[in-house]
């Protein structure tokens, strides 16, 4: 039995709610600000007694696995958090001027957060990049041309975007995404 | 003679190589015909290749008639690059004509993918030279580009680092071919969807059509992985009942004829019936009649006519007759309740 197997049975079985009482599992608070205030009062109109995280202080990251990440998008925290939108709707990037510059080399350095504006996948340590994250990776391909969106539109950083084109490629490899495929026309005469 | 041996370029080329070469070139007429036989050979089990069935005029027609044609289901496809509507003012008859193009155009993209036996091995050795061995640390692959050349037809020969001279096998051919003459939207190394593991996983997603499209650009339809990867599809089709899905594609045409090649259309039927598509089933039941000639169906079948065909199936050769028999006759219940209302 895999280490993953075994913290959901201990999850179901203690009837804890993921992703709502526990303090390391809550990835609203790291989300930037706007969210993390609206999450709170949300929380606290619940009557919720819980202590909230520093946000000033960097903590290390917590790392998830792809399977809590799938869960996560399918939670409550999640929907709470994004609603139906993307997870780059709301997301504004800080640039002097009226032209942007193209987005950072990497929002996390030796395991921290080492900006005051993370990229909206580094912001929430909950959203794993991966092949079978497809709702995740749905949110960054253009339903009209299937290609994957730059990031200029969605303020990804460098790091990140990288990982992105590398993952939707793998999962189009494995089939968890839908390609556009091109028409093959067979001339019978070849099999005759 | 001469002719030919410019004809024939090859990738890499030796000096001293040209000698050997050149024999290539005599046997290249009888090469090409041993390949066209390996292509249409019959099978061992039932001396019969489906292809010929398959490819002839009657089953063709009842195979593109039972596929249907819905055009918006058709030309539904993801573009890559965005383009700008245009809009036009047209007559009555400017639109017919637009329409008429426009279901000529779906009606090219129904184009059934063969359905074929899977290709025999080759193991064709021209020439042993022992001399050479340790020549080089790597095979060398010769291959005829000259323009006009089909991938079928195509030379291609290896010359192995122990000196043999042989024929390149459908592997070899496949990466070759696809170096020279590539095929958009194919790729050197299959996608991992097609391993078993992840091709359960992909048809329990419903995604039929992607696995089918994809198969058909990956692989040759001799190829004995788009033989597996489609069976299996359909297989899954026919299990979870879900021949809707294929209908009005290219797909639907080689369903039918798998099903019925291998005596499983009861559920197609059924469906059909369900559906209300009595004239389909009609068709299904000839094209039983015709794949298997000598079966008990076909024996039973003079003179009957319409809905006699399906019930004559069911008597005789259906494995599912209990479910076949209590469609056919709700079908003909609801049929006397619609003449009783009319009248």
């Amino acid at each position: 039995m895999s280490v993953n197997q075994l913290k959901s049975l201990v999850l179901s079985l203690c009837k804890i709610p993921l992703f709502s009482s526990q303090m390391r599992l809550q990835p609203s608070y790291r989300v930037s600000r706007h969210f993390t205030q609206s999450v709170r009062r949300l929380q606290d109109a619940e009557g919720e007694t819980e202590v909230p995280a520093e946000v000033n202080e960097k903590q290390k990251r917590f790392e998830v696995d792809y399977e809590t990440s799938i869960q996560y998008l399918d939670s409550k925290a999640y929907k709470q958090c994004y609603g139906d939108d993307p997870v780059w709707k709301l997301y504004r990037r800080n640039f002097k001027g009226q032209l942007a510059p193209k987005t950072r080399k990497t929002c996390i350095r030796a395991n921290k957060i080492s900006t005051g504006n993370p990229c909206p996948v580094c912001r929430d340590d909950h959203l794993l990049v991966d092949y079978r994250n497809v709702k995740l990776l749905n949110q960054f391909i253009s339903p009209h041309t299937g290609q994957v969106l730059d990031s200029m539109d969605t303020g990804v950083c460098q790091k990140q975007q990288k990982k992105l084109i590398l993952e939707i490629f793998r999962a189009r490899d494995y089939g968890y995404l839908e390609d556009s495929v091109p028409f093959r026309q067979y001339n019978y005469k070849d099999y005759y | 003679m001469a002719a030919s041996s410019r004809r024939l370029s090859y990738c890499l080329l030796k000096s001293n190589y040209t000698a050997l070469l050149r024999q290539v070139t005599f046997q290249k007429s009888r090469c090409v015909r041993s390949l066209s036989s390996a292509i249409t050979t019959e099978t061992g089990k039932d001396d019969k290749d489906p292809f010929v069935v398959f490819r002839s005029q009657e089953v063709q027609r009842i195979l593109k008639k039972i596929t249907g044609l819905n055009v918006e289901k058709v030309s539904h496809m993801v573009s890559s690059t965005l383009k700008k509507p245009t809009y036009k003012l047209l007559t009555e008859e400017e639109t017919q004509e637009a329409e008429e193009s426009a279901r000529k155009a779906a009606e090219w993209k129904l184009q059934m993918p063969p359905f074929m036996l899977p290709r025999k091995p080759i193991h064709d050795i021209l020439s042993k030279d022992p001399d050479l061995e340790g020549f080089d640390s790597s095979k060398y692959v010769f291959t005829d580009i000259s323009f006009g050349v089909s991938n079928k037809e195509r030379l291609i020969v290896v010359r192995d680092t122990d000196g043999t001279l042989r024929k390149a096998d459908w592997d070899e051919r496949d990466r070759v071919n696809q170096v020279y003459n590539p095929t958009t939207g194919q790729v050197y190394i299959a996608p991992k969807m097609f391993d078993d593991e992840n091709l359960e996983r992909v048809l329990n997603d419903d995604k039929y059509i992607y696995m089918l499209d994809r198969a058909c650009v990956q692989f040759e339809p001799d190829n004995p992985d788009f033989i597996r990867v489609t069976h299996k599809t359909f297989e899954h089709i026919n299990k979870n009942r879900k021949f809707d899905v294929l209908r009005s594609t290219r797909h639907f045409g080689p369903m039918t004829f798998y099903l019925t090649w291998n005596n499983k259309i009861d559920l197609l039927l059924v469906d059909m019936i369900h559906r209300g598509l009595m004239d389909d089933c009609i068709d299904v039941v000839n094209l039983y009649v015709i794949l298997h000639p000598t079966s008990k169906t076909a024996n039973n079948m003079q003179d009957k006519q319409d809905i006699e065909r399906v019930k004559t199936y069911c008597q005789n050769d259906a494995e599912n007759k209990a479910e076949l028999e209590l469609s056919i006759q709700a079908f003909e219940d609801s049929l006397r309740g619609k003449s009783k209302q009319t009248a």
